[in-house]
């Protein structure tokens, strides 16, 4: 059996049972989603490296609590990311470095190796078609997402930011998922 | 009430909601599974967002020290744990995001180490005692046999010490009777032994002398002692035992007198006498 051939829930199996190789498999597949995502938000390559360590040691140890019924393991893994990411902000733990240059942020990317050039197309691609659909949301659609999604603000702490009411941040973060979900299944923007 | 939950199920897929509206909504889906579907929905496309970010290759120390941390995980035993939703909620819920960023995963991994340590540590420590104890075993066993083979060694040292008296006396009465000038003196039964009979080889250069008997009988509880009669005197000489068979030697180490007109050699009670007590059995004149 090649584990590199299941898909993320087959491999969560594996891992329930205590299988590191399966790990292995699945930070090899989203290591370098998971540091983009975490630079992204914290701007520190060496704190970014902790958030990616310490997102697939939760997966590890928490494999059993991953509920496929409850979204995809992506999403499981992701937000697991992101939590603490946002708690490492929270608590005030990282400092933007010089990392956060352009220069170096371009040396930090990933070279695709030549076997892996297709599939590097391939999330390009898929990059720029979130970048676009995002794109396209209304500002203050977009800001809800981007102030909950990177930064981790919950919808009271965004209404306060905004000085907006509860119930409309509500409002635009449900037509905000509605309409990124009807542009990236090719719909077209819609506002 | 419902109506406000769902309308936090977007915010839940994006996670702007409070570890309390967390608990709510996770309450609410259990009771109301079709949600489900609408909030799966919503975690699709929250979970494209992240694509929007460059890929970027971590250290590939990260990875290392991730595969280590879950080897040592491996190897330590694994405590069954209570799979209710309300650990799932206070484990993924509360103590992820509110525990200190490093402490969440070091606890764990902590006590894990902290009670392999102590498993392998009493392992250790009993195995230890135990070859401890055989090694105490092994050297009690040890120093016995050195104890026994240093009586055998004491006992071969006396038996050097007595073979080397022996050869000792039998080089001095060799010396004796291979003198230029020795002199022999036979002496004969008394008729309280009739048998007994024996000689003395006297050398006057060195004034040594060497007695020899036969046919003495052997009482552990009376020695034989040696007289030199000098103008009727008897003086006292060495006292000696014989043999079972009766026979004796005597290498003399008192002053022998110059001159003397006889011998003689009388039972006498053990450390000797200062004058004849006992039977006189021997007697020889010069």
């Amino acid at each position: 059996m090649n584990l590199t051939d299941l898909t993320d829930e087959q491999l969560m199996a594996h891992i329930s049972n205590r299988n590191h190789e399966a790990l292995s498999v699945l930070y090899d597949r989203y290591a370098s989603s998971i540091m983009g995502l975490a630079l992204r938000m914290l701007r520190n390559r060496q704190t970014a490296e902790e958030v990616v360590q310490e997102t697939f040691w939760r997966v590890w140890e928490q494999a059993s609590s991953f509920d496929g019924r409850r979204g995809t393991f992506k999403s499981w893994l992701f937000s697991i990311a992101r939590r603490y990411a946002i708690d490492l902000t929270r608590r005030a733990k990282v400092r933007p470095d010089s990392a956060s240059s352009q220069a170096e942020a371009e040396m930090m990317l990933k070279a695709p190796s030549d076997e892996n050039v297709v599939e590097a197309v391939i999330i390009t691609i898929e990059q720029e078609r979130v970048k676009e659909a995002l794109a396209n949301l209304p500002p203050d659609q977009l800001e809800v997402i981007q102030l909950s999604y990177y930064q981790g603000l919950t919808r009271r702490e965004i209404a306060d930011v905004t000085d907006t009411p509860v119930g409309t941040i509500h409002t635009r973060a449900r037509l905000a998922l509605q309409k990124l979900a009807a542009q990236l299944r090719g719909e077209g923007p819609r506002t | 009430m419902t109506d406000h939950i769902t309308e936090l199920l977007p915010l839940y897929a994006l996670g702007a909601l409070t570890d309390e509206e967390y608990g709510q909504v996770e309450t609410y889906l259990e009771e109301h599974p079709e949600a489900e579907h609408t909030l799966f929905a919503y975690t699709q496309i929250v979970e494209q967002l992240p694509m929007e970010n460059k890929l970027v290759e971590p250290n590939p120390d990260v990875k290392k020290a991730l595969m280590a941390r879950v080897q040592a995980d491996l190897a330590t035993p694994q405590p069954k744990e209570p799979s209710t939703s309300f650990w799932q909620h206070i484990r993924t819920r509360l103590l992820a995001p509110k525990a200190p960023a490093i402490f969440v995963p070091t606890v764990p991994v902590l006590l894990g180490l902290l009670l392999l340590l102590l498993w392998r540590n009493g392992s250790v420590v009993r195995q230890l005692n135990g070859t401890i104890t055989e090694q105490e075993t092994t050297i009690g066993e040890q120093q016995a046999i050195i104890a026994e083979q240093q009586e055998t060694i004491n006992q071969q040292q006396t038996t050097i010490a007595n073979q080397m008296d022996e050869f000792e006396q039998q080089m001095a009465a060799l010396s004796v009777y291979t003198a230029v000038n020795a002199q022999i003196i036979p002496v004969a039964s008394t008729g309280v032994l009739e048998d007994a009979t024996g000689k003395l080889t006297f050398d006057p250069d060195s004034g040594r002398a060497v007695l020899d008997v036969v046919a003495l009988a052997d009482d552990p509880e009376t020695v034989y002692q040696l007289w030199f009669i000098t103008d009727g005197t008897p003086l006292p000489s060495n006292t000696f035992d014989v043999a079972e068979d009766g026979s004796g030697r005597l290498i003399v180490s008192t002053a022998v007198p110059p001159t003397f007109e006889a011998i003689g050699i009388s039972i006498e009670p053990p450390g000797g006498s200062e004058q004849p007590t006992g039977d006189i059995v021997l007697l020889g004149e010069t």
